[in-house]
């Protein structure tokens, strides 16, 4: 299955990544609407990416008690039905990875779909240092070690 | 009456602990026979929703926990509306209250808990309501006018939903809470102010520091009934809304002699004092390690944990043991607040506390840490980091070096978090057990990072 990877060393925080998937999920350019975000500091200088992880084991579905929240089994990424999302943020209390975005403009949960119907991710393709890469989760394993 | 039922897992209650016991049962053993006990009338659904159906915004199907359907694929039987009369321990039954008899081999109780009462003078003449279940929420519905003049008691987690679904429809409310602040079992006294002054933006009137003293009815008054407060205050309503916390349903264990103090013990294992019976949910109370003592942990994710816990070991498995902490999120109309640990405490011994805040925004952050460990941590309007401190509780990791920075937002707590995972991953840190509660992490972690090609040592 494919993921969304990133390097925050190569992470210049310019929010391009925000920007483009706010922008083809919902149309609007507003960079606290992507399922991606960007946590920086310009005092400290660190730049950092957030972004669903794809657990097998998802701590935000278990807790969802609307039921909003579910995991595809096939392409392993949490499906976010907003119909029955009611914004109780239950999700990103246990997110370990901090990567759920609670939108208060939506009232809604937002997580990275992995773009799963496009070819390319609006993240990926919107990053000009190449922080962000799209690749198949098995091709990867160990890489980081 | 035909025979007994013969099972070889039984569940009392479908509420999340007994479906998320269910569900993990079935991850082990997929035929074992396993009946769940439905109580209430109506297909299990989620109790914490049940405001959004009186406020219309959902519907009774859609805070169905799981339908039918889901129950028949996964070969579980499903009894609704026959609760259980009897727990016969040593011969292993149930009886139930139409009188069919269920023989289990492993019992789970999961019966959760009911909204407690407080004892006024003349409450008795006065209309009094509860906000819990469906059925609660049906009664409440045709009261709910606008213009209608409501009396909540209690400011905590129920009665802040009490009230918010009443405002939403319309309805005046008028809230007292006998401790000094809103929600005192969740926050702490700087925190409690930033959700009062919500709640009367909102236009909630509410009294803190007071108790109703006595309710009366009234003749010819601007509104048929009166209460009296312990400040000497005079308070018209219309009807009242009982909110003074919860209790847990401990009917049947106390009948079947299970050990139990404020809820049913168990072990880390989630079982009872007697063999082959298992508690979980918001029935058990469990040690706590943050303020010692026993707790009642009573939240939907500690429940969620604890059922398939139960479950996982009444079929046979190992899992690792539970150590639930108090969570909560909650919102406070448009202001949302997420809280873990001794969140409450004001100050706590040995503890000391980072505080970040932001009056004009509003928002504010707390962290409680005691020998550098995070056992307590307050977010409000600035909830989105608040998943990796809970990781940081659990797993118990030692931040008391970059406290201040975590609360200021000098570091980010992910990037903290990061940060120790690779040095795991280096072999400069070893792995405790304690840290692994979540076994996913490590291999989410590994597989999805790529760029950290650290230099060898």
């Amino acid at each position: 299955m494919r993921k969304v990877y990133t390097n925050p060393a190569l992470c210049s925080g310019c929010r391009a990544c925000s920007v483009a998937c706010a922008l083809v999920h919902f149309g609007i350019a507003d960079d606290a609407l992507g399922a991606i975000q960007v946590v920086r500091d310009p005092l400290q200088r660190y730049e950092y990416q957030t972004v669903c992880r794809m657990c097998e084991d998802p701590e935000c579905v278990a807790a969802c008690m609307a039921a909003a929240l579910a995991r595809d089994p096939e392409t392993g990424r949490i499906i976010v039905d907003r119909d029955r999302c009611i914004g109780c943020w239950m999700c990103v209390m246990v997110c370990p990875y901090g990567a759920v975005v609670a939108s208060e403009r939506l009232g809604k949960a937002i997580i990275c779909d992995q773009c799963f119907e496009r070819e390319q991710a609006a993240c990926v393709a919107a990053c000009s240092t190449g922080a962000i890469q799209m690749a198949e989760a098995e091709d990867t394993a160990g890489i980081a070690e | 009456m035909a025979g007994p039922i013969k099972t070889r897992y039984t569940i009392v209650g479908a509420g999340i602990a007994g479906i998320a016991a269910a569900e993990a049962i079935r991850e082990l053993d997929r035929s074992g026979p396993l009946l769940v006990v439905n109580g209430e009338g109506v297909a299990p659904y989620c109790r914490p929703l049940t405001v959004e159906v009186l406020t219309d915004e959902k519907t009774p199907e859609e805070i169905c926990l799981r339908e039918a359907q889901w129950f028949s694929e996964r070969k579980i039987t499903i009894v609704t509306g026959d609760p259980v009369a009897e727990l016969r321990a040593p011969t292993k039954q149930l009886l139930l209250a139409t009188g069919q008899v269920v023989a289990w081999e492993k019992l789970l109780v999961a019966v959760g808990s009911q909204p407690a009462g407080v004892r006024i003078a003349g409450l008795e003449q006065v209309p009094c309501f509860t906000l819990f279940t469906q059925a609660d929420a049906a009664r409440l519905k045709p009261l709910c006018k606008p213009g209608a003049q409501a009396l909540v008691v209690g400011i905590g987690l129920i009665g802040l939903q009490a009230l918010t679904a009443l405002r939403r429809r319309g309805v005046s409310v008028v809230a007292v809470e006998v401790a000094p602040k809103v929600l005192p079992m969740i926050l702490d006294a700087e925190a409690a102010g930033y959700a009062q002054r919500r709640l009367e933006q909102h236009g909630i009137d509410v009294r803190v520091g007071t108790s109703v003293q006595e309710l009366r009815p009234v003749a010819g008054g601007r509104r048929p009934y009166q209460a009296l407060t312990s400040t000497g205050e005079v308070l018209d309503f219309d009807f009242l809304v009982m909110a003074v916390g919860m209790q847990p349903n401990l009917i049947l264990a106390d009948r079947a002699g299970i050990a139990r103090g404020r809820g049913i013990r168990v072990s880390p294992t989630m079982q009872t004092s007697i063999p082959d019976i298992y508690a979980a949910g918001d029935v058990t109370e469990y040690p706590d390690w943050i303020e010692g003592g026993e707790e009642v942990h009573a939240h939907w994710v500690n429940a969620y944990r604890q059922g398939r816990i139960a479950g996982r070991h009444m079929a046979g498995g190992d899992p690792p043991p539970c150590e639930p902490v108090f969570l909560n999120s909650l919102r406070v109309f448009d202001l949302p607040i997420i809280t873990m640990g001794a969140s409450r405490r004001d100050a706590l011994e040995g503890a000391e506390a980072f505080v970040a805040a932001a009056p004009a925004r509003p928002a504010y952050r707390r962290l409680l840490v005691r020998d550098g460990r995070l056992i307590g941590a307050t977010f409000v309007n600035d909830v989105g980091e608040a998943g990796v401190f809970q990781y940081l509780m659990q797993n118990r990791i030692n931040i008391g070096e970059v406290a201040e920075e975590l609360v200021n937002r000098g570091r980010k707590a992910f990037e903290f978090l990061d940060e120790l995972h690779r040095q795991v991953v280096r072999g400069d840190l070893e792995w405790a057990p304690s840290m692994d509660l979540i076994s996913e992490y490590r291999k989410n972690h590994r597989h999805t990072r790529w760029g950290h090609n650290e230099p060898e040592k």
